[in-house]
Order: structure tokens, then sequence, then C-alpha cells
């Protein structure tokens, strides 16, 4: 274990928690299982496994992104609201709207790098698997091949949520190798990734051919993807990928020299803290002052206050059947169909159907309707709300 | 505003600023559309200029919070009028629909924030307060038609403007960027309305709703004929200013590139950047996928190479005029605020200086100011020629849901009733088509379910099951009818009249006359033979007691009012003829202009917006001139 106060202070969450040994070894259970189902899928067929291999991590870094949507819902939609025209409006909820409006900003970014993963994967002739079972996560899961040190999981906005979601954003220390398997940090994956595609492209362009086959209409672009947090790049060569994955990398850790990313200088965009940054405000309480830049700082700006208790009191990873009434588990049900009939929405919009997009809006906007009245209700018998459940039902083929 | 007000309770504390008068290069009056269109306009032409903005209301919502706080007490109003969600102080009020009665019953009104003398009421109001009335507007941006500009020598009626459509056409289409318009340019090549070859809109149109596609079904191949001619009956797409798909092949002529990024959310840029449906465009879209002046407004306000510095709660109640330059000398303006316990209006009083003098408040509001400063007297015509369309509406039950209440207000029309022969004896009309149920002319949904339960004694399931059904059948059209300039519809001021701030209160005459009375007959027939063709079960129904009934030729009518007003400093050839030039720059004052849709000579039946935001265009490019 190395010393943590020899770290700088955006380094020093990166060691793990002390999971306890039953839940660690679930953990690496469900990663084993879930990746050997993987395996003797998709396999077959592909001669270069190194292709192979960059098709899969695509592939996992799609399910990355998107496994890391719910828990970022729940927070978000366990805040309150608040009526703001209410006299004790700022003494009851502080500065809980600017927390939910961080939150959403993060995860919006979430979306676009989703469907940026989705644009490469894509462009590199790859399948886009959204629904396939073992792709979807279940809660509470692990970030998948990562090195499973941290649970990630459905809960209520709270400082432990915070914490978690810091876990996830953690930058990559300097000197850190790319590794596909058992990263720690989402920038060690992406830079595997990142490697690999560079050697496949290059041994490529030897043989006078390219990796980027991919048919440039199922390519999402600026017309269908909107509003999350910057704008989505068409991705039809090694230059349009690695474009792709800078904004990736930057939104979600910043750089080495900066706790921004450098949405301004591409977007013409308002200067935008990376998600990591962005989330310690919330950690801290405080916001980082306008002067302040460097990662290695703690948050020196106006304080935040944050109101734990407006907050619906939502089960931590719960499950329909934990539910008990059954008017809620019908809630819950009809959430969970929802939510899987969005994956199906997203797998169309990525193999031809763009316009599909519209349609996922639509059913985003039910979700955060169901997912609200599931906060609302308590279980009864206990002292608990219920919640979203994120339970992937897939669809029963003919 | 009686004179008893709850503000009088407090105790006023008025001083007088002893600073010395502030230089500036502009004041511009108003920070609404026009205000805020010609000041993006200034400091992108121009560097180092010192821009003063005033606005009168107490609503700021620069930031995203107070925008939230705008949606919170939308959603607590219990009478959701279009300014329910809007501050409104009796320092600088707002006029209200709430304050309407039916003046020949009931006698003139004075209560609320308009002196109404009649004998018609003017129905309509607007919205004081930073961002203006396109806080609470629909959106709806229709160009002129080509005869609307030279409607006395086409039609012997009314008067010509001092300016043709094909000269305001290059205005048209930068107003149409600014505000983000969504349209097909097929659909809206009619009426002779011209755009520049490839020329596309900057998104695509708003989808139509079911409705929509259900009455241009229903109703294909249908004409009317007025006059002795035919005319089609043809539902066609709105142009809207409302966020929907960009068009790729839009090609913005500031940038010389291709392509346009919606704007979303002032402050919270990634919201809004596609209209959502969330049905309530009118008072307030939630997420500002409707354009605002908010919007035009950051970018005035986020830029480098001037200063430009917006003070609201600053209503200017008079300009000083030097009598031997006639020049502008002095804005006089007062700021107010509350006391930091609440229980004290602070009020002072100040002036500043500017080269360049813009009036860009709302027309009622600019002749006030004129009127209170004794300026622009030659032409006689400032705070005359009052206009705005009377919408009547027409309602009643589809025999088939059509999917009621879902939508922007109203994304079709029936435009080709907009002009014809029958203009030279009665006024065009637009036609409207409303997606929201009759939600105007009877505040549904909220009386269907009052109405099932009071008087139809309904409960549980069969309760659900008829707001359901009658609920997903409403729908309604709007008749907007054209009003000729006529100097007896006009605004006066009096010292009988002031608000708590010690500004005049607009005294408002109005009448409408046969000219419009004559289209809502055509109107009321040309409804008859649609509803007959839909198999619609009519519901309309007009009352002696609404404020804007009246009765012609044995049958009766009620109008509402459309937000519309027009013609209060008319544009002209000459300082006799009008208040100002076709740049709005005032015949009588060489450094004042007076801009926004005061300035049109007459309303036509396009919603004005359009109008005013690509002459606001015009006036900006003489304004920078001067620099």
């Amino acid at each position: 274990m190395e010393d943590q106060e020899q770290k700088s202070y955006h380094h020093q969450r990166l060691a793990p928690e002390k999971l306890d040994l039953a839940k660690q070894e679930q953990l690496q259970k469900n990663k084993l299982i879930s990746k050997m189902l993987r395996i003797g899928q998709s396999e077959r067929g592909l001669e270069d496994n190194r292709l192979h291999k960059l098709h899969e991590s695509l592939r996992i870094a799609m399910e990355l992104e998107l496994s890391t949507i719910p828990p970022y819902l729940c927070a978000l939609y366990s805040i309150k609201e608040g009526d703001r025209t209410k006299t004790d409006y700022a003494a009851k909820f502080g500065d809980n709207a600017e927390v939910s409006y961080l939150i959403r900003s993060v995860m919006m970014e979430e979306m676009l790098h989703f469907t940026l993963v989705g644009n490469i994967l894509n462009a590199v002739k790859g399948e886009i698997k959204i629904t396939d079972p073992n792709f979807v996560p279940s809660y509470p899961t692990a970030l998948p091949d990562s090195a499973g040190l941290f649970e990630v999981g459905l809960q209520k906005f709270s400082p432990d949520a915070i914490r978690t979601f810091l876990r996830i954003e953690q930058p990559t220390p300097p000197d850190t190798p790319p590794l596909f398997d058992g990263y720690q940090t989402i920038g060690q994956f992406y830079s595997a990734i990142i490697d690999l595609m560079k050697e496949l492209e290059k041994e490529a362009e030897k043989k006078g051919t390219t990796i980027f086959q991919g048919h440039l209409s199922l390519q999402i672009d600026a017309n269908y993807y909107y509003g999350g947090g910057g704008k989505i790049i068409g991705v039809h060569d090694l230059e349009s990928a690695l474009a792709a994955f800078e904004v990736i990398l930057e939104q979600g850790e910043g750089s080495q020299t900066s706790i921004y990313d450098q949405d301004d200088k591409d977007f013409g965009q308002i200067r935008d803290m990376a998600h990591y940054f962005k989330f310690n405000e919330i950690f801290e309480g405080r916001r980082y002052a306008a002067c302040q830049n460097d990662p290695k700082q703690p948050p020196d700006g106006a304080r935040l206050h944050i109101h734990y208790d407006q907050v619906y009191n939502m089960a931590q990873n719960a499950k329909t059947a934990d539910f008990v009434s059954p008017e809620l588990m019908e809630m819950s049900h009809a959430f969970n169909r929802k939510y899987s009939e969005l994956l199906y929405t997203l797998e169309e919009a990525f193999t031809g159907q763009p316009d599909q997009l519209m349609a996922a809006v639509a059913i985003m906007y039910e979700l955060r309707y169901q997912a609200v009245a599931l906060m609302r209700n308590p279980i009864p018998g206990r002292n608990v709300n219920a919640g979203p459940t994120f339970e992937f039902l897939p669809r029963v083929k003919a | 505003m009686g004179k008893s007000s709850f503000f009088l309770s407090f105790i006023t504390s008025t001083t007088q600023n002893m600073d010395s008068t502030e230089q500036f290069d502009v004041i511009i009056v108003g920070a609404g559309i026009t205000g805020a269109i010609i000041a993006k306009s200034l400091v992108q032409s121009c560097k180092g200029l010192n821009i003063l903005m005033l606005d009168a209301g107490s609503g700021d919502a620069k930031d995203f919070r107070t925008y939230e706080k705008y949606n919170d007490q939308y959603y607590n109003a219990l009478a959701k009028t279009p300014n329910s969600p809007y501050p409104d102080s009796p320092m600088a009020p707002s006029p209200s629909v709430l304050s309407l009665h039916n003046i020949k019953e009931e006698g003139p009104i004075t209560s609320g924030y308009f002196v109404q003398k009649g004998p018609f009421p003017f129905l309509s109001n607007y919205n004081r307060n930073v961002g203006g009335t396109t806080l609470h507007w629909l959106g709806t941006c229709l160009r002129m038609c080509p005869n609307d500009f030279k409607l006395k020598s086409t039609y012997g009626q009314g008067v010509d403007w001092p300016m043709s459509y094909e000269e305001l056409m290059p205005y048209y289409r930068q107003a149409e960027l600014e505000i983000g318009v969504s349209a097909e340019v097929e659909e809206q090549k009619i009426l002779g309305i011209e755009f520049e070859k490839d020329y596309v809109f900057p998104m695509h149109k708003i989808p139509q709703s079911y409705l929509d596609r259900y009455m241009s079904k229903g109703l294909e191949g249908m004409t009317i004929s007025f006059h002795g001619v035919e005319y089609p009956i043809k539902v066609i797409s709105t142009p809207q200013g409302r966020n929907g798909m960009p068009n790729k092949k839009y090609f913005n002529e500031q940038t010389q590139s291709y392509g346009f990024t919606p704007v979303g959310a002032v402050g919270a840029p990634e919201l809004g950047q596609r209209c959502e449906g969330n049905a309530n465009c009118v008072p307030i879209c939630p997420v500002q996928a409707k354009y605002n002046a908010l919007k035009t407004l950051q970018d005035v306000l986020n830029n480098r190479d001037n200063t430009v510095r917006l003070i609201n709660q600053a209503p200017v109640h008079e300009l000083g005029i030097d009598p031997d330059t006639q020049l502008i000398k002095q804005v006089f303006y007062k700021k107010y605020a509350t006391s930091a316990d609440g229980k004290r209006s602070l009020i002072s009083t100040h002036e500043a200086q500017g080269k360049i003098v813009v009036l860009a408040a709302h027309a009622i509001e600019n002749a006030k100011i004129l009127l209170a400063s004794r300026a622009c007297t030659t032409s006689g015509q400032v705070g005359k020629n009052l206009m705005d369309h009377l919408v009547m509406l027409t309602w009643g039950l589809l025999p088939e849901a059509i999917g009621s209440y879902r939508g922007p207000g109203s994304t079709s029309g029936m435009p080709l009733t907009r002009d014809g022969s029958f203009r030279s004896r009665r006024a065009a009309f637009r036609v409207e088509i409303g997606n929201w149920g009759w939600n105007w002319p009877a505040n549904t949904p909220e009386s269907t379910l009052l109405d099932a339960v009071d008087n139809l004694g309904l409960s549980g399931k069969e309760l659900i099951a008829h707001v359901r059904d009658i609920g997903s059948r409403q729908f309604r059209m709007g008749w907007e009818f054209e009003q000729l300039p006529e100097e007896r519809n006009r605004i006066e001021i009096s010292d009988d009249y002031r608000d708590e701030l010690g500004n005049y209160r607009p005294i408002i005459h109005y009448h409408i006359d046969r000219y419009q009375k004559l289209a809502a007959r055509a109107a009321r027939r040309m409804s008859k033979k649609i509803f007959r063709k839909l198999n619609v079960e009519e519901f309309t129904s007009y009352k002696e007691t609404d404020a804007g009934y009246f009765e012609f030729r044995g049958r009766g009518y009620t109008v509402n009012g459309a937000g519309h007003l027009v013609g209060t400093h008319r544009m002209g050839e000459n300082a006799q003829d009008g208040v100002v030039d076709v740049n709005q720059r005032a015949f009588d004052h060489p450094n004042l202009f007076v801009a926004g849709c005061g300035s049109m000579r007459t309303i036509a039946t396009s919603n004005p917006t359009l109008t005013m935001a690509a002459l606001a265009f015009k006036t900006a490019e003489a304004i920078a001139q001067e620099f």
C-alpha cells in the first residue's frame, strides 16, 4: 500500500476502501461470469484476435459509460427540488439546486461518452451489443473489467454516494500504465484501447487498408445527439477517433495540469470542469475559486451549502422483489420495462436508425417521472422509500 | 393601482442622485428583443463602445436560478395568465388580462395598469421585465407578405410603408438567425413571400401535431370563396422561434459556414436545445427551447470588446431635449428597490447622457416616454394608430381523439387567407390551429374536470374515462383579424393617473370598426364550413359579458387580444407623415431612435416580433455608422 500522504490531493482516493471480503468475492465472481459468457459468445469467426479485442474493449467501454448513469440518476433524482418562490427556500434547500446541476451535467457528459464510444465502435465495424444481458449492469456492480476495488451501487444523494462517484472519475496518476484488465482508473483502460487502436491502424496502413471500415450512415450526428455537454463527433478515421477519446478523457479526468476540460477551446463553450472536480466540489462542500486550476489543490472558493436531509430516502440497491406492496412492485416493474425499452431503442439508434434517439429522449423523460414517483413512496414496514432498480428485462425472442 | 395601495403603507425614501450625469455612447431603454438585438449588433460591429441598458422591470433572469424561480411561480399560480410566472412590481407594473371587463356594460377600466376609456377594451398585455414579452410569447415567426407593405396602393385601405418587403428581406434573414427559426422554405413560399436563392431556415420545421395532420387530411382539396375568388383551405406549418432539428444546409452569413447550433437555456446551455413538447410555451417554456431575448442579452453581456451595463428596476420617465439643437440631452430614470428589511421602498432619481439614445421599450411605453417628454411632436402621430390582432376563437369536439394538449401551442395554420382582393372591403385574417384543446376559450382541462364532477356528478373510473374522452377530442381554432391604423385608437397620459413611482399610466382609447367586424363574419362562415366537413360538434359560445364581446348584423362575437401591440410611433416618409424613418430614427431628434413594434405602419396578419427583430437589425446598422 502506498503512503496516501505522499500523493497529490486528487489522487488520494485511489486506494481501495475496505470492502468486506464476502462482498469483494461476490463482485469478482460476477465479473468472471459475465466475462466468460462474453468470450464464449463473440470469439467465433474473427481471425484477428486483436481486432476482436478492440471491439470487445469498446463494447466494455460502452458498458462502462452506461453503468455510471443509473447511480448518477439515483443521486440526482433523489434531491428534492423545493419551491423557489417560498421565503424559506434558501434556508431549507441551500445550494442543493447547484448540486443537482453539477450531477446532471456530469451525467449528460456520460451520455455523450457512451455515444462517442458507440460511434468509434461502429467506425471500426464492431458489433453494437447494448441489450446483451451480459453487458447490462446489475447493481451493485463493479466497473466492468476494473480492478473491482469498489462497489458501484444505486443509492440516494449522500456523502457516501459522492465518494463512490469520485472513485469512478478518479484521474489517472502520471506513470500509470495503460491496462485493459484490472484497471484502477478509467483513463488507464481508455489508454490501453487507444494504444491498441493506433497499433492496429498502423499495421492496416502498411497493408494499404484501414480498420475504419464502418458504414458512415451508422454514425450518430449532431442532428440527433444534442444537449449532452458537448458536441458529438462523427468517427471515420484514426484522427476523429482520437478526438472522440480526448473528449471522453478530458471531460472525465481533466488533465495533469488543469481541473477543466477543453470544451471551451473545442466548442466555444463556457469553461467546464472535469467530472472528478465537479464531484469534489460537492464532496468538500466548496466550489473551486475562479482562479484555481491546479488539480493538486483542494477547492478554495465559495462554500456550497448542501442539505443532505432534503433528499428522498431511497433504499440502497433495492430490487423490485423488495418492495412488498403489489402497487409498488408494479410501479417498479413498469420502470424497468421502460428502462429496458430505452436500451433497445438506443441499440436501434446505433444500428442504422439514428432517429430512434428522438424516441429515446421521450423515454428518458418518462423514466424520470417514474423514478421520482418510486422515490416518493415508502416501502411498507420499512423506514426507507422505494426507488428505481434498473433491472433489465430482455425481450422474449419470438 | 388604487391610491390606497399596499405599497404606500411602506415608508418610502426618495433620494436625488447627486452624482454627475453619466456619459455613454449609447443608451438603450428596454431590455426586450429590440434592445437586445440592437445592443448585440452594436457590440459585434463596434469596439470600445460604452453602452447603458435600462429596464423597468424587477425580473432579471440572466442567471438560470431566477428563471427556475419563474417556473416555480408558474406552477404555483392559480390563474396561469401570460404574466403569471414573472415578477410584477407596482413601481413598474405590467398590464394584466385579469383587469379587463366589458366597458359598454361596466364603464371605463381604471384598475390595473392600463386606464381604459374604451369604448372597446384593449385586450392585450405585455411583460415589463428583462427579456420583455419574449418571455411569454408563443414564438410564431411569420414574415409579412409583400402586399402588407402597400395596403393602400393595392387595396385602397390603411397606409403604405416607406419600405418594401424586398428591402426588409436581408434583415428578416438576420432575425431568423438570431431567434433561431424552425421552418421549411418550400412551405413558406406563399402569398408572394420570396426568399434568397438557396435559402433555408436555420432549423427544420417543428413536427406538425397529429391534429394538424388530421385536419390537413380531412380538409384536402377544400376551398372557400371570398368575393368571388376561391381560396384553398390549406394547413401549412407555422415558422417558429423554437429549437428543432438543425438544417445542415443552413448558410450562416456571419460565420460564412454551414450548419446551425441551437441555443439552449441561458446559464444552462445543455437544456432546451430541442423543443420537448412541455406544452406551456405561453406563459413560460420551462427549458427555454423557445427563444427569449435573454439569449441575445447573454451574448451582449459576454462581449469583451465593449462595455455594457444593464440596470433593471430603472424605468425611464422622460427625455431632456435641447431646445436649440433638438438633440436628446438627458435620459431621466428612477431606480427602485426594497430595503433589506423589506419594509421600505428605496427610490432614487438619475440622469444619463448618450450620444445616441434608443427607446426600445414596449410600443406603449415608448409612446408614453415620448408624450411625457413632449418629443417627436411634428407629425402629431405619437401614441396614435394603436393596433392589435383581434382573435376570435371557435371550438368544438372532434369525432375522434386527436391528442390535444401536446406539443407547442400551435404548429400550423391556414395562412392562405392572409392576403387577397377581399382586403379592399374587410380585414384579412390568419387562421391558427390550437394544440391545447379549449385551454384558451374555456380554461380546460381544469374546467373539464370541474364540469364532470360538479355538473355531471361523475366519479372514479367513469370520471377518468369521461375526461380522457372529452379531453383528447377538444380542439379550437383562432382567427386573427388585422386592424387598420386610426388616430382615434391612441395612448394618452394624464396627471390623474400615475403608478407608485409617479410615472404615467397609459390611458387607452380604443375602437374596433366595420373592417374587422366583416372579417369576423367571414371567419365565422369559414369556421362553420370547416367544422361541418370535419364533423365537429361545435361548442363555441360568445357571452355578452365577455370583455371583447360585440354584436354585428344581429350576431354576437367575442374577440381576444393577441398581445401584438403595434403602431404607436409609426415610421413614415417624412416628419409630417411619421415619427421615425425607415431606420427608426426620430425625424425630430437626430440622436434619437424609437424602435419596436410601435414603428410598424400596419399590423397586417403576421405576429409582429419577427418584423420588429428585422427592423432592429436595420436600426443597429444605422447606429453603428455613427461610431
